[in-house]
């Protein structure tokens, strides 16, 4: 089409366009010496002499016998040309178009496209964030909620236990007043009283425990068990209750000779006390069956009923963390087997069912004997050199060298106090890139870093060190206990996070283990 | 005085912070405010080295995540590679090491350094010590800053030392 326009519209367009296009043209011998210059160099930043000194850098390493176009070129001083060499006899030519208009328009577009992009990259990653936060929300209100169930099936329970000893004791002081009984038949009822009493006293404790420790971390009080006596209890408690509801009442013990079994009485009691009181409660006729074997290193008690047994689907979560729904079905009895288990659970034992709906229920406690515990427990002095020998028996990891960084003073010492009872040799860093060069300088087999330190981060270090081939143990302190935070800890390469204020103790153990 | 002079390309997606590098290494600033490159800038600045200084030729060549036919052109005559990417963003790590790949039928075999940038971002990243332990059995590797300038001085000059005579 262009071919067969007439040569003077096509001379006259080559005018016009030249003069719209306002080039500028920089002739070179071909050892980039300047041989002529025609057009407005200023606006590309410079004059002719160092634009051509500068085009000699950009060139480099281009052949300059052929033709060469960079578009926008943004030479930093001035307005972006479209560059174009061309060979020429002896030398050639640069020409610089202006190319800023143009420039600045694509750079809207893409900068529009860009943040597009990157703004909906961000906004996957905070739907990811929220949703772990969600979870952990969850979670969290998940054990809220459950902590609180237990409670009020604590509660329950207990209310259920505080009434079966009143009954007694009411039913028994009103007889004692009437002066039914004389010196000779007193001594029945007397023990039935304090029985009672003593249950009662037990309960308290155990709800004191409780109130202390509402997590399941009661504390256990190992004592050596005296079978007869617990036999005799519950006999005592439940006889006149089996009595009244026109049940059997099997209690039997078999105890191994010269077997000195050590648990928390008053745990165990309070086991048996909640299997017994169901099994009455859920049994209409025929008998309740308890009986102990003890060893020296094992008691397995069974609590057999002949009742209405428990359905199938609701076996599996009969010990499982409270559930609603087995309260709906057995009444109270769901309360009392979720409290059964975590006493169980603490005296380090565990508990089984077996059930045929309509024939009846055998539970099923097996308990450790803690007889090691009270040797351990017996002086606070023992505790102490225990301790000491467990310190002197678990030596620091590693080669016993520790780096400590963080960028607040108090808590270096504190921590490097700590590590030094750990018996570590402990160095300081103020921050991130010190504590890197710290790591090369005394290789220490542990690295304590903060997270948030003025400069790098903790995790920059971390990532470093660890893309760097660096093995040894890597704790994470962070002020910030979010999931996220972990996650960050957890990909940057750091084995454990930890969040401030520091516990001891999971301090320690996260050095260690 | 100079004794040579080569010229090393930035590649890597778009937002990875190719410009904010070579502003901190030529002209020690930073802004954090985001302006995408058109084109190329073109910047210079002169590394020495034990066996004498060398002026690089910067090119800072607008981001992607692959090549197209504009952005070969830029790299003719390149001696050398620094791949740049977002550690806070996965993806931008393996777009680099595309780039590298793509570059090579142009180019060939040039050195090659790997910025993982944004490293004062350390407690988001997305990319892992291992990928970058993988990396390092092909390329050197430097966790940067354009912010904080960590990491900088020493990939340019990194890349400045494995540069053919
Ligand atoms: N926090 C932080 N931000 C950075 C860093 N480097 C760059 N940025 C920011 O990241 C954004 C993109 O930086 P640029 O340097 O423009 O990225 P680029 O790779 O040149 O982007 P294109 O030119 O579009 O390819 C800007 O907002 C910078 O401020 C860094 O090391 N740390
Ligand atoms: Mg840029």
């Amino acid at each position: 089409m262009i071919g067969s326009m007439p040569p003077l519209v096509a001379g006259y367009l080559r005018e016009t366009l030249i003069q719209a296009a306002d080039p500028l043209l920089l002739s070179f011998a071909p050892d980039w010496t300047l041989t002529g210059a025609a057009g407005d160099a200023t606006r590309f930043g410079a004059q002719p002499a160092q634009l051509a000194a500068q085009l000699r850098d950009v060139f480099i390493g281009m052949p300059v016998d052929e033709l060469q176009v960079l578009p926008y070129m943004d030479l930093g001083h001035g307005r972006r040309a479209h560059l174009h060499l061309l060979p020429d006899k002896g030398g050639f030519h640069v020409v610089l178009l202006d190319a800023e208009g143009e420039a600045a328009q694509r750079q809207k577009v893409q900068q529009l496209g860009n943040q597009a992009q990157l703004a909906s990259q961000e906004k996957s990653k905070a739907l990811r964030s929220l949703k772990r936060a969600h979870a952990t929300l969850e979670a969290q209100r998940d054990s809220l909620e459950e902590a609180a169930a237990l409670k009020d099936a604590l509660i329950a329970t207990l209310s259920h236990e505080f009434r079966t000893p009143l009954t007694a004791i009411f039913g028994y002081i009103h007889l004692l007043e009437k002066g039914r009984f004389d010196e000779q038949t007193r001594a029945a009822p007397l023990r039935s009283l304090r029985r009672a009493t003593t249950h009662l006293y037990a309960l308290a404790e155990n709800l004191l425990e409780y109130a202390r420790a509402p997590q399941g971390g009661s504390i256990v009080t190992p004592q050596a068990l005296a079978p007869n006596e617990l036999v005799d209890d519950l006999r005592g408690i439940f006889e006149p209750i089996a009595e009244s509801a026109g049940l059997g009442l099997e209690v039997g013990v078999a105890v191994e000779e010269g077997a000195r079994f050590v648990t928390d009485p008053v745990k165990l009691r309070q086991v048996l006390i909640n299997l017994v009181s169901n099994g009455i409660r859920y049994t209409q006729r025929g008998r309740v069956r308890v009986q102990l074997a003890v060893t020296r290193h094992e008691l397995v008690a069974t609590v057999e009923d002949t009742g209405i047994g428990i359905p199938a689907e609701f076996r599996p979560k009969l010990f499982k963390a409270f559930e609603r729904a087995d309260a709906r079905v057995r009444g109270g009895a769901g309360l009392g087997l979720a409290i059964t288990r975590r006493l169980v659970d603490q005296l380090g034992g565990t508990i089984a069912v077996e059930s045929e709906t309509g024939r009846g229920t055998q539970f099923r406690v097996v308990l450790p004997s803690l007889a090691r515990l009270v040797s351990a427990a017996e002086s606070a002095a023992q505790r102490e050199a225990a301790r000491a020998a467990a310190i002197e028996a678990a030596p620091p990891r590693g080669n016993g060298r520790a780096l400590v960084a963080d960028d607040d003073p108090d808590l270096r010492e504190i921590l490097r106090g700590l590590l030094v009872e750990l018996g570590y040799e402990v160095h300081l860093a103020g921050n991130a890139n010190d504590a890197y060069e710290g790591v090369y300088a005394h290789s220490p087999s542990l690295l304590v870093i903060d997270l948030q330190m003025p400069g790098l981060p903790g995790s920059a270090t971390v990532f470093r060190l660890r893309a760097e081939g660096y093995h040894g143990r890597i704790v994470m302190l962070s002020a910030t206990p979010t999931e996220d935070a972990r996650e960050a800890a957890r990909k940057s390469g750091a084995d454990r996070f930890l969040t401030k204020p520091i516990d001891v103790e999971a301090f320690a153990a996260a050095c260690r283990d | 005085m100079s004794n040579a002079t080569r010229k090393v390309c930035l590649l890597g997606d778009f937002a990875v912070g190719k410009t904010s590098l070579v502003g901190r290494f030529v002209r020690n600033t930073f802004s954090d405010k985001y302006l995408t490159t058109v084109g190329v800038k073109v910047d210079t600045r002169e590394v020495a080295l034990p066996a004498g200084n060398v002026k690089l030729v910067v090119w800072d060549i607008a981001g992607r995540s692959a090549l197209d036919t504009l952005d070969k052109s830029y790299l003719r005559g390149a001696s050398g590679l620094l791949l740049v990417c977002d550690g806070t963003r996965e993806a931008t790590f393996r777009s680099a090491l595309y780039l590298q790949m793509q570059s090579k039928s142009l180019l060939g075999d040039v050195p090659a350094v790997m910025m993982v940038n944004k490293l004062d971002l350390a407690d988001r990243w997305e990319v892992t010590p291992l990928m970058v332990n993988e990396c390092r059995k092909t390329n050197p590797v430097f966790e940067t800053s354009a912010l904080t300038g960590d990491g900088v001085e020493a990939a340019f000059a990194a890349l400045a030392e494995a540069l053919p005579p």
